[in-house]
């Protein structure tokens, strides 16, 4: 019983922006080689997988995407670990494979044809392809450590520095240019890291990570932006993002959206009452209290996930209400905002959040306008 | 602690469905178990979020309807189901239309009369969308699934009415998205039981994990046409609600099929 809402009553939005690449960040501010400005980006991270299996096509074809919609500034992986994939910068082992490094290359030369920047992803908390825990597998074999013990065991920290460092220091095989001076590449230390294992962690644990990974980059000549990567919580699951904004080598705070993931968005118990309206409300809050965090600080911000799943008839117009209205509480705070997520145009919807642009045209048209 | 029939479980319980989500459902009525009645309840509300340089309004519609028998002096069941639709506009964004149906609640309850004033209600609730079973497009967008106890007591006055309730559940959207639920209110109704009209006002406070604190102020009036109460108001949240409700106007509408025997 979905009714489709009306179209959209202002005038369709056929060209997508002319976006700058992201340079720096001053005194919280994003900049770009013409001065302050928004980043507008998506998220997609099969790139480096597609790579691996030889489906160049699928990456070109992502890269379409995020250029037909606006959205130049694309957030994907850098850290596949162990498994099978050709493209594995790690073996299970931990050791470093040049072969995942030259298929990494191929990403990043490909991105810069494009005009696509990328936001590299160097880690991550969960255990898609690999992530920390196939790292401490790595690190610690048979011991089984928990998840925290990335951000907190010496061996683990300094394996992911000298994988950092080899990352910073690389010349890309395919383009030639150096890793850290590339203007296609900006860093980010981790996706979604979280520290509530007391064994491991206290208020500081991430924070005293992030300076340490940052300062890995640097060290190792990285000149780029560096972002921190977590949902942007102030105390949930170990992250403290005014801990983190403290932190000198983090130049971007980020905020990942899901209040479809976190609860059912309602104070009332059976009422079935719409949970748009409270979901983007949660949202708004959400990022207005990390924006308050990233000002106080002069860190930039990013909301670089946000996503709403619907298997409804009305998806794309919910989706397209939604993400606009997250869109445009970023731009009024000037944070940039980074939808999850696209991919190639035959990808099962594995997560609920694949955004298929050719399908969702009011949602398409409020990422390329908004 | 005696429990007496005659002005029972059902007006006890009929303070239980103020702990629900209408919140206004504080029928007090008088049957005599083995009995059944029907409810009907409608809320209309406005739901705004200030976006910064634009805003978010929507409104929703619900519509329900809820039986109940009463085939022991302390035992209630019931089923309770409707239709919500939904509008949400987003400047010259766009907007979405949706209706669709919310969970079909069914509930079993116990209580009564403790003596003279005071009566005690106990309800175990639970229901389920069609988004449960994948159907999203047959739901309101609303919670797939939840569970939920709620307690109510009420004393009666002559010229005043009190009741308070409390609820505490579980909410399920799928996927991850679990929610803890406690919700406490109360109300009083002001004047002589023999009045046609008497007014209304409550008070509703909630906590749920993923959205922290929430509240509502309730102003209405009690009506009773041919012994069947209807209570009507509006629903004010006194600050802006992580919900986004910012004014609500609800109506419940309470008749019994049969009184039971004389």
């Amino acid at each position: 019983m979905g009714l489709a809402g009306a179209c959209a009553s202002r005038e369709p939005c056929v060209a997508p922006p002319d976006v700058p690449a992201l340079t720096g960040v001053e005194g919280g501010a994003f900049l770009s080689a013409e001065g302050p400005f928004l980043p507008r980006g998506v998220n997609s991270y099969p790139l480096l997988d597609h790579t691996g299996w030889g489906r160049f096509d699928e990456v070109d074809e992502i890269f379409t995407q995020a250029v037909e919609l606006g959205r130049p500034l694309v957030r994907t992986g850098a850290y596949m670990t162990a498994g099978t994939n050709p493209a594995r910068l790690r073996d299970a082992d931990g050791a470093i494979r040049e072969e995942g490094l030259e298929a990494l290359d191929d990403v990043v030369a490909r991105a810069a044809e494009h005009g696509v920047q990328l936001l590299l992803v160097t880690a991550n908390h969960w255990p898609n392809y690999g992530g920390a825990p196939a790292v401490l597998e790595a690190v610690a074999p048979g011991e089984e450590l928990p998840v925290e013990a990335f951000y907190a065991d010496p061996r683990a920290i300094d394996h992911q520095r000298a994988f950092l460092e080899t990352l910073a220091t690389r010349v890309n095989t395919v383009n030639g240019r150096a890793y850290a001076d590339d203007p296609t590449i900006v860093w980010e230390l981790a996706n979604e890291a979280r520290c509530t294992n007391g064994a491991y962690c206290d208020d500081d644990t991430l924070a005293r990570w992030a300076q340490t990974m940052g300062r890995a980059l640097r060290d190792a000549g990285a000149t780029q932006p560096i972002a921190w990567g977590g949902q942007g919580f102030l105390g949930a699951w170990g992250e403290d993002l005014e801990r983190i904004a403290q932190v000198d080598e983090v130049d971007i705070l980020t905020v990942h959206l899901y209040p479809d993931h976190y609860g059912a968005q309602t104070f009332e118990l059976g009422s079935g009452a719409d949970r748009v309206p409270a979901a983007i409300r949660y949202g708004a809050s959400f990022i207005h209290d990390a924006a308050r965090v990233a000002r106080e600080s002069d860190k930039a911000l990013l909301v670089e996930e946000a996503g709403w799943r619907s298997e409804a008839a009305t998806r794309d117009d919910e989706r397209a209400i939604v993400l606009g209205a997250w869109a445009r509480v970023a731009a009024d705070v000037s944070a940039g905002f980074l939808p999850w997520m696209i991919a190639e145009r035959d990808r099962p919807d594995y997560d609920g959040y694949l955004i298929r642009p050719e399908s969702e045209p009011r949602t398409a048209e409020v990422l390329r306008c908004d | 602690m005696r429990l007496k029939a005659v002005v029972g479980l059902a007006a006890a319980l009929g303070l239980a469905l103020v702990a629900s989500r209408a919140d206004a459902q504080s029928l007090l009525y008088r049957p005599a178990a083995p009995s059944a009645g029907v409810s009907g309840f409608a809320d209309v509300r406005y739901q705004r979020v200030d976006l910064g340089e634009s805003e978010l309004h929507a409104g929703q519609l619900g519509l329900e309807v809820e039986g109940r028998a009463l085939p022991h002096p302390q035992l209630e069941l019931g089923a309770r189901w409707g239709v919500r639709a939904s509008l949400v506009v987003l400047d010259e964004l766009g907007d979405r239309a949706r209706m669709g149906l919310p969970p079909l609640t069914v509930f079993v309850g116990t209580g009564g009369r403790v003596d003279e004033v005071l009566s005690l209600g106990l309800r175990l609730m639970t229901g389920a969308s069609f988004a449960l079973l994948g159907v999203d497009d047959l739901s309101s967008n609303g919670e797939h699934a939840f569970a939920a106890l709620e307690g109510a007591l009420a004393a009666r006055w002559p010229v005043v009415s009190l009741e308070a309730r409390v609820a505490l559940g579980v909410a399920y959207a799928g996927s991850t998205a679990v929610s803890g639920i406690l919700r406490a209110g109360a109300g009083a109704d002001f004047g002589e039981t023999t009045w046609p009209l008497r007014p209304y006002v409550g008070a509703t406070l909630a906590f749920a994990t993923d959205m922290d604190l929430g509240g509502e102020l309730l102003l209405g009036a009690t009506a009773r046409v041919d012994d069947a109460p209807i209570r009507f108001g509006v629903g004010f949240s006194p600050w802006l609600d992580p919900s986004a409700n910012v004014v609500r106007v609800w109506l419940a509408i309470n008749a019994p099929i049969d009184d039971g025997p004389p």
